[in-house]
């Protein structure tokens, strides 16, 4: 088995008194798509700086592709390819300038860099566009030339802070089989980061859920949704009012109930709850068609697992 | 070592001055240049009438460099951060030192440019009809190359410093200009005084001038040393 491309150790970062990265174990597998997948504030673009070695660790240790991120970050940047949060581009500057730039920094030979910049561009059909300031530009194609500029130099690894924020369907499936192909067929190890639960089941071979800091969970996406004790029913028939809906999603064990049409789709919270949620469409004088329990999703495993852990946390408190 | 240092800052200054002069404004630089040179002849009218005026002249033509540096200075730092390019460029392979020495060389390049612009054509006028015959040219070349040549050094320094440790980029702007004004004040005083009173006397003036330049090149020298030990990445981007 190869060595993982990233390998944390305890890693703890604190800001004053303040725990923002607590203690995380993480091994990511050399060629694999991986998601750091964690609501607002979780702490998913500390990780990413702490990994990149734009902030020290204060306790554990990270090693990147080998290096350690303590003695050894320029090693792992010159390495590294990356979309930050903000696209991060010269906006007065053209598409071609800022690439140009940035292969300098990257030193691609001159005879390499002119094709590489032309390859890339044309696959995200932005070449027509090259002599356009990008402050001009939609935040989809700036996110798009961030993506060009972070490929320029065939990085081993690749960390992407929410990198289908902003960007329209077409798009988000272009990049999910261009990150695919990348991993899969070049061998490069690409890190993501999300707060989109069904984009890291469609794009990610392995997930880790952070929550404040912690890591809640990781794994394959199929096997943390199954993981869980979560499930997701779908009852199809008529006359499901919206007093049904309300007292369904009143119970402490269904997180979310929805009717679409003729379709009732609950998400449990614990799958013993199945037989309950049946009994009380009957009893409201619905009629019921047909009943189907489905594994849960990662979304539902996710939501599942960020309760339980606020409920814990308060529990504490 | 040094040749890769090297390398990976004249990348970074060939970003800021394709940045600042080929498209930021070009419109805007044109005027700018063209008002600088108009000042260099209007200053020595404004302060020829004062007993100390010639050697005010060099001050006077300082004034729009020093302060141009320092809104520089804190715009590409402070400014670029918060932009959010900044993160990006450290996110690359280039070493945190390079991107600053870069920037200062960038700027401080640029400021000679103007200050050599804005008193190259005056120096020439004071040469064919002087304003006061007690202060040589020659003195206020003199005066121009070792103060207020080390003096857009250290603005353009003190505005990097100030960058790293302020996380506002108005308030870089702010605390930088205050320096570069303060920066005049005290020129202003040196030229009035010190050097005035040496006024009519070339070599006696040559003496003060030179422990002047010597005592600012020697506080240039260790504002970089300082600059060069207190950049960090998380500092440049103002975390924690």
């Amino acid at each position: 088995m190869p060595a993982p491309a990233v390998l944390t150790q305890q890693l703890t970062r604190t800001f004053g008194d303040q725990t923002v990265i607590d203690h995380i174990d993480l091994a990511v597998p050399s060629g694999a798509v991986y998601g750091i997948l964690g609501p607002m504030g979780a702490g998913k673009t500390t990780l990413v700086r702490l990994l990149l070695g734009l902030v020290p660790p204060s306790e554990g240790s990270a090693h990147l592709l080998g290096y350690d991120v303590r003695t050894h970050a320029d090693a792992i940047r010159a390495r590294t390819g990356v979309v930050l949060e903000a696209p991060g581009l010269y906006e007065n500057l053209t598409a071609l300038e800022n690439l140009d730039l940035y292969a300098r920094i990257w030193r691609l030979p001159t005879a390499d860099r002119a094709v590489r910049i032309q390859q890339l561009l044309e696959h995200l059909e932005l070449w027509p566009r090259r002599h356009e300031r990008v402050a001009g530009w939609s935040p989809t194609m700036k996110h798009k030339l961030a993506m060009v500029r972070a490929l320029l130099h065939r990085p081993a690894l690749l960390l992407l802070d929410e990198p289908t924020t902003g960007l329209d369907r077409l798009d988000q499936e272009l990049l999910r089989a261009d990150l695919s192909r990348l991993a899969h067929q070049e061998g490069a190890t690409v890190l993501i980061t999300t707060r989109d639960p069904a984009e890291a089941a469609a794009l990610c071979d392995w997930v880790a859920i952070l929550q404040q800091g912690r890591l809640l969970a990781h794994g394959e996406p199929a096997v943390l949704a199954q993981r869980s004790d979560t499930a997701h029913m779908v009852i199809r028939g008529r006359g499901f009012t919206a007093d049904l809906v309300r007292l369904i999603e009143s119970r402490r064990d269904v997180s979310r109930a929805v009717v679409d049409k003729e379709c009732l789709s609950v998400e449990l919270v614990c799958r013993s709850a199945c037989a309950a949620i049946v009994n009380l469409v009957v009893e409201s004088g619905a009629d019921v068609e047909s009943v189907e329990q489905c594994h849960a999703s990662l979304e539902t495993a996710y939501r599942a697992l960020l309760e339980q852990a606020n409920a814990a946390k308060y529990a504490v408190r | 070592m040094l040749p890769s240092m090297l390398f990976d800052s004249w990348i970074v200054i060939a970003k800021e001055w394709r940045e600042w002069c080929c498209v930021r404004a070009r419109s805007g630089w044109s005027m700018l240049i063209l008002l600088i040179i108009a000042w260099s002849f209007v200053a020595p009218v404004l302060v020829g009438g004062l007993a100390t005026g010639p050697l005010l002249i060099p001050v006077m033509w300082a004034a729009l460099p020093l302060v141009l540096v320092g809104a520089m200075m804190a715009d590409s730092i402070a400014g670029e951060r918060e932009r959010q390019t900044l993160e990006t460029l450290l996110a690359s392979r280039l070493p945190e030192r390079a991107i600053l020495l870069g920037k200062v060389a960038a700027i401080t390049l640029l400021g000679w440019l103007l200050l050599f612009l804005g008193s190259f054509p005056g120096l020439l006028q004071q040469m064919v009809k002087p304003t006061d015959a007690a202060v040589s040219p020659a003195t206020m070349s003199a005066v121009l190359l070792g103060v207020i040549t080390p003096c857009v050094v250290m603005v353009v320094i003190v505005g990097a410093l100030v960058s790293l440790y302020t996380a506002s980029a108005r308030f870089a702007l702010l605390l930088t200009l205050a320096f570069a004004g303060f920066l005049m004040v005290g020129a202003t005083v040196l030229a009035v005084g010190w050097v005035g009173a040496h006024s009519g006397n070339a070599s006696a003036t040559a003496t003060p001038l030179a422990v002047i330049a010597a005592g600012l090149t020697l506080v240039d020298a260790g504002l970089l040393a300082w600059l060069l030990v207190a950049v960090h990445r998380d500092r440049l981007l103002a975390i924690g």
